[in-house]
């Protein structure tokens, strides 16, 4: 199974529709000043071959994609780190191939060795390995992914509260949920919300064709990180329409922080997505978003 | 218990001119890779974002990408 992905037959009959609102999320951005909005969007990963000659040079080697990556998107969501904590080494030459561009942030994912092996339990050693290797990055580290396990229960609401309560304050965090509990049980959602609320920790919006329920429009900070898996068809753009009216209409209610990750399965897709989604944010919002510049173009 | 277990993600993959059953089941930092239920190899994510096999039976390069493009997809 791969999470929120459909047979391609049953795709068209899914309702894209944003749900509304829920009520935490005007709470949350009315105790917010609106203005000053920080948009940032990327993809989930720098070493994609079918981007060169669309957007690298040709012959750009692999050793190079950071160096062009980081010319073309201001974010990436560092899914790298979930698989295994990088040297301090590594993560430092990631800083920095990325000091050329001012604004460029990375989002680095928890390790699986957390959340998925330990989840969240006896994990105090890894999670300061973790943060000691992330802290590396400095001007360029942006907020981090924890993303629970499909299995990860509202049962286990007692090991998140503890894991989460223990972070290390200063870098902001985004929480996943992924089991359908959190989100089918409103005692379970509400308390869950109310708890990333309180300590001032984001909620991962995951706009997936086979997951409706996972777009739960709770804003837990006046900030959004959103995960969007594209279909890769006609039916991304209307959805990412749909996301520019909304990210419009929190802006005005005091939203300050959007983190927009494009996750297609067709990695060539990705910069074209990119481009119409800065294009309509561009257009509605007023701001002066960078493009990925294509060759062809 | 079910939810003590290591998170599996299981496929469909064409293999040595048949259609087997593919698993890659998670540990600390490392997948094991089933096949038929049977244990084969181990694939590890490196730093140059590359899946790379650390033990088992050598396995075309092409069968660890795709295996590791699975676990990247279900992990998204």
């Amino acid at each position: 199974m791969h999470f929120g992905r459909l047979p391609e037959e049953e795709i068209p009959l899914i309702d894209y529709t944003l749900a509304p609102d829920a009520p935490l999320t005007a709470s949350v951005l009315s105790a917010s000043k609106p203005g000053n909005l920080q948009v940032s969007i990327g993809g989930t990963k720098w070493g994609s071959k079918e981007w060169v000659g669309q957007i690298y040079p040709f012959k750009t080697k692999d050793a190079d994609f950071l160096d062009e990556y980081v010319k073309h998107f201001n974010a990436i969501e560092l899914n790298a780190t979930f698989y295994n904590v990088p040297t301090q080494e590594t993560v430092g030459k990631w800083k920095d191939k990325a000091d050329t561009s001012s604004g460029f942030k990375f989002c680095p994912k928890f390790p699986q060795s957390i959340t998925h092996i330990r989840r969240l339990k006896n994990a105090e050693a890894i999670t300061t390995s973790f943060y000691e290797v992330i802290g590396t990055l400095d001007d360029k580290l942006g907020p981090l992914l924890l993303q629970l396990s499909d299995n990860f229960r509202p049962k286990s609401y007692p090991e998140l509260e503890a894991y989460l309560t223990h972070l290390p304050k200063g870098i902001p965090v985004f929480v996943e949920l992924r089991h359908k509990e959190w989100f089918a049980n409103t005692d379970a959602r509400e308390n869950v919300f109310s708890l990333l609320h309180e300590l001032n920790i984001g909620s991962v919006i995951t706009d997936a064709a086979g997951r409706r329920d996972c777009v739960h429009m709770a804003l837990t900070t006046p900030n959004t990180f959103i995960r969007f898996v594209g279909n890769g068809d006609n039916s991304d753009k209307k959805r990412l329409d749909d996301w520019v009216t909304r990210i419009e209409k929190w802006s005005k209610e005091g939203l300050q922080n959007v983190w927009f990750f494009i996750h297609q399965q067709n990695d060539k897709q990705t910069p074209e997505t990119v481009y119409y989604l800065c294009e309509q944010l561009n257009r509605k919002l007023g701001l002066n978003l960078p493009y990925p510049h294509f060759l062809n173009r | 218990m079910e939810d003590e277990q290591r998170p599996v993600t299981g496929f469909g993959l064409a293999y040595g001119g048949e259609l087997i059953y593919c698993e890659a089941v998670m540990n600390e930092d490392n997948f094991d890779v089933l096949f038929d239920r049977k244990w084969v190899a181990s694939i590890a994510h490196n730093d140059d974002w590359d899946w790379m096999q650390s033990s088992g039976v050598i396995l075309p390069d092409e069968i660890v990408a795709e295996i590791g493009l699975r676990i990247e997809s279900n992990y998204q």
